[in-house]
């Protein structure tokens, strides 16, 4: 037998912030009946309390209820233990009741599964504060915890909620079986005991539906492809054809084939760019072109024989009106100048009817001209200029001779037509010239219709002179032997021999030269002897010395003419500087 | 600066809440590692524990006296146990400062809760002008002063740590008392009792 151990107070605790109770630990007791019991005083007080209740809290325990409860001080606790033998006192405790509040559980936990619109799963947790605690009006604030694990799990999964008193589990496995408690704390005190745990199971059904939705989806899908296999087998030859388009054939930019398959070939051409070759009438043109320089050339030459008339005006004159109506008037100045000269030498009255004849026959002619009339016309002016004494004479003669050449090649179809022709012809050229020049026209008329008129051609022996020398002077082609620095041109005869050797006494030099008098329309070239110029000034000093000695020649002339063709051909070549081949061939035929 | 807007009611009791919340869990703090490093039955077996400085002011002691207080009393009476604190809390920073054996937190948690203590005045009063609806002008609050200072400043050494564990106790104490009534305020003023 001993006195009691010391007891130990073991905690105090209060549920609520109004009531507290605090337990202790009995120590040995001595082997004897051993009395607890609670004494407690407060801060600030010197007085000493005994425990106001044993009973309520259970043994070795001591419940102070609401009076005897103070929060903001401090109880400072101690047990004693008494028996026979003795006692003994346990440490002091200073207890705060604002620390030592421990509440109790929450309570109403409810459990559930629910799901969200995407069929997503998970657990519903609520649950209500504990009963004696105030909440609502702040006296407590709470906070909570709950803890769940799956039924086979050993550790627990706690998650914090704050002050909410639900909350919201997801990422469960379905068909587990699930445990969960929950617990809360006052601000500043100590976590409850974990409540009343409850069970749940996660059903499969959710899965079951995941199921039938991925089945769905697979059918879906195979009924998709189906239908395109059926739609590319249907459409197989325009699937080929947009996979495999057909490759396009070259093309040259601007060609049209269907002008080639046409045929034409110029569009064809201006359709490729290419130039078209140059038309054929360009050439024309050039050739015309290379004509008119031509012509200019031939104009070039007609001033210069223009300066050379004035030094010898008195001859170009007499040949310009044949050609030109402009060098006609000059031509009726210089007869007038030769009318004051020549009347010394014969009657004025046979000048005057000269100039009144000329402008007279080219518009007679004109209207009633055929070929053979036209002839005519042109014999008519030959007998008019040949009047003049004796210039006129040989001028005339030199154009004459041209036209009876066009007129023979005209007739070279007939022999005997063109030597009948011909005979006619000179009839004509001889009755012409032994007209007198006032008569000229009418003795024309009379000649052709008879024969009187060749007495009167006797009474003119100069004119009978005349018709020989036209005859003799056509020689068909000439020579240019070469050109002076004044533009003249030199021309020799081709049957120069024949004439030297039958007129030896006449001088080479004197054959050799002419003068281009003019051109005829026919581009021809007419051209005058300048040695025969000066033959004739002297022919003419000579006529003015002694006139009846070349009138007694000249009639000698005539009349061997008149005996025989073949006579005048002879005479013609003796006296001319120029040879008509077509003479000789006459002649022989 | 204040801001030109003015904070709501209910902004301004769930910050002072939040406040209050995290001042008392520092002077936790430093009543817990005193309790441990410097508590020993020498220095208060033979004591009685003094009442704190602030017991004279009146402050509900149950759930029933604090339900049947009107809010301008019960915000009057938490102004005046901030302001009582004001001169205490910067002695006790210096006494943690200088303890031998002190941890350097010890000091740095008393110097927090120093300054937190003049921001839940301010809070305070900001909440007591907007329940008045005539303010006084020339009102004054009560507030008893602190004599500790000559035990705290004592060169006994049981005499001296008595000091500080009597003012580390009682600024736990006031700091979780504000916070008690700020919430009850809040659910009352904010939520009608229905928190």
């Amino acid at each position: 037998q001993s006195p009691p151990g010391k007891p130990e107070i073991h905690k105090c605790r209060s549920p609520d912030k109004e009531t507290f109770t605090c337990w202790w630990n009995p120590g040995s007791d001595g082997g004897l009946p051993t009395n607890y019991s609670l004494t407690y005083s407060k801060e600030g007080e010197k007085n000493t309390y005994e425990c106001p209740d044993y009973k309520t809290s259970g043994p070795n325990s001591c419940f102070f209820s609401k009076q005897y409860t103070s929060i903001w001080k401090i109880y400072i606790i101690t047990v004693n233990a008494t028996n026979e033998m003795g006692s003994s006192t346990s440490d002091p405790l200073y207890v705060d009741v604002t620390y030592i509040v421990e509440p109790e559980p929450p309570r109403n936990l409810t459990l559930e599964v629910k799901q969200l619109k995407d069929k997503k799963t998970y657990l519903w947790v609520k649950w209500l504060p504990p009963t004696i605690t105030d909440v609502k009006t702040g006296w407590f604030t709470m906070e909570y915890e709950i803890r769940l694990k799956s039924e086979e799990a050993d550790e627990w999964e706690i998650h914090f909620t704050g002050h909410q008193t639900q909350f919201k589990v997801f990422d469960l496995y379905p068909g587990q079986k699930y445990l969960v408690q929950t617990r809360c704390k006052p601000d500043h005190g100590y976590w409850s005991r974990w409540g009343q745990e409850k069970s749940i199971e996660i059903p499969n059904d959710f899965t079951l539906k995941d199921t039938t939705v991925w089945i769905i989806v697979a059918v879906l899908s195979a009924v998709i492809c189906l239908i395109m296999v059926w739609a590319v087998a249907l459409k197989g030859y325009s699937m080929m054809t947009c996979i495999f388009p057909p490759v396009p054939g070259p093309k040259i930019k601007g060609f049209d084939t269907h002008l080639l398959e046409k045929g034409k070939s110029e569009e064809l051409l201006s359709a490729l760019g290419c130039q078209d070759f140059p038309p054929t009438s360009d050439c024309e043109d050039l050739l015309v072109e290379f004509l008119e320089v031509d012509d200019n050339e031939d104009e070039r030459l007609m001033p210069s024989h223009s300066k050379e008339y004035p030094g010898q005006g008195v001859k170009p004159t007499h040949l310009d009106p044949d050609s030109d109506s402009g060098h006609g008037s000059y031509d009726s100045h210089s007869l007038l100048s030769e009318k004051c000269e020549e009347p010394q030498a014969y009657p004025p009255a046979f000048h005057i009817p000269e100039i009144t004849e000329k402008p007279e026959n080219p518009e007679a002619n004109i209207p009633p001209t055929p070929n053979p009339q036209n002839n005519t016309p042109n014999c008519h002016t030959d007998t008019s200029k040949s009047t003049t004494w004796p210039l006129p004479p040989g001028q005339h003669t030199r154009r004459s001779p041209y036209h009876s050449i066009a007129d023979v090649c005209k007739l070279a179809g007939s022999p005997g037509d063109t030597l009948d022709s011909f005979l006619d012809k000179a009839e004509e050229n001889v009755l012409k010239l032994s007209e007198d020049a006032g008569e000229e026209e009418v003795a024309v008329q009379e000649g052709a219709k008879s024969f009187p008129s060749d007495k009167q051609n006797t009474s003119w022996p100069p004119l009978q002179e005349k018709g020989p020398i036209v005859y003799a002077k056509p020689p068909d082609y000439v020579e240019i032997h070469k050109v002076n620095k004044d533009g003249v041109l030199s021309l020799l005869p081709k049957q120069r021999e024949n004439h030297q050797t039958e007129n030896p006494g006449v001088p080479e030099t004197s054959k050799e030269y002419a003068k281009v008098s003019g051109v005829t329309d026919n581009n021809i070239l007419v051209l005058v002897p300048d040695s025969r110029a000066q033959n004739t000034a002297l022919l003419e000093e000579s006529a003015k010395k002694v006139p009846p000695s070349l009138e007694q020649n000249q009639s000698e002339k005539d009349l061997a003419s008149f005996t025989a063709t073949s006579s005048n051909c002879r005479l013609q070549l003796g006296r001319l500087d120029y040879l008509d081949p077509t003479c000789f061939m006459h002649s022989f035929h | 600066s204040k801001p030109t807007a003015m904070v709501p009611t209910e902004d301004l009791y769930t910050r002072l809440a939040e406040l209050l919340h995290n001042t008392f869990i520092l002077a936790a703090d430093v009543y817990r590692e005193f309790d441990l490093d410097f508590f020993d039955k020498t220095w208060i077996t033979d004591r009685t524990l003094p009442l704190c400085h602030t017991a004279s002011i009146h402050t509900p002691e149950n759930r029933e006296e604090v339900h049947e207080t009107k809010t301008e009393d019960l915000l009057k009476a938490m102004i005046n146990v901030s302001i009582s604190w004001k001169e205490p809390l910067k002695h006790l920073v210096s006494a943690l400062t200088a303890l031998p054996g002190a941890s350097e937190s010890m000091g740095k948690k008393a110097a927090d809760i120093k300054g937190r203590n003049l921001v839940i005045l301010e809070g305070l009063q900001t909440i007591y002008n907007r329940s008045q609806a005539n303010i006084e002008e020339n009102e004054n609050f009560d507030y008893p002063a602190w004599s500790g200072l000559e035990e705290l400043q004592s060169p006994n050494e049981d005499t001296h740590l008595f000091a500080v564990y009597n003012l580390c106790r009682c600024i736990k104490r006031d700091i979780h008392k504000i916070d008690s009534y700020i919430k009850v305020l809040r659910c009352r003023v904010v939520f009608q009792n229905e928190c």
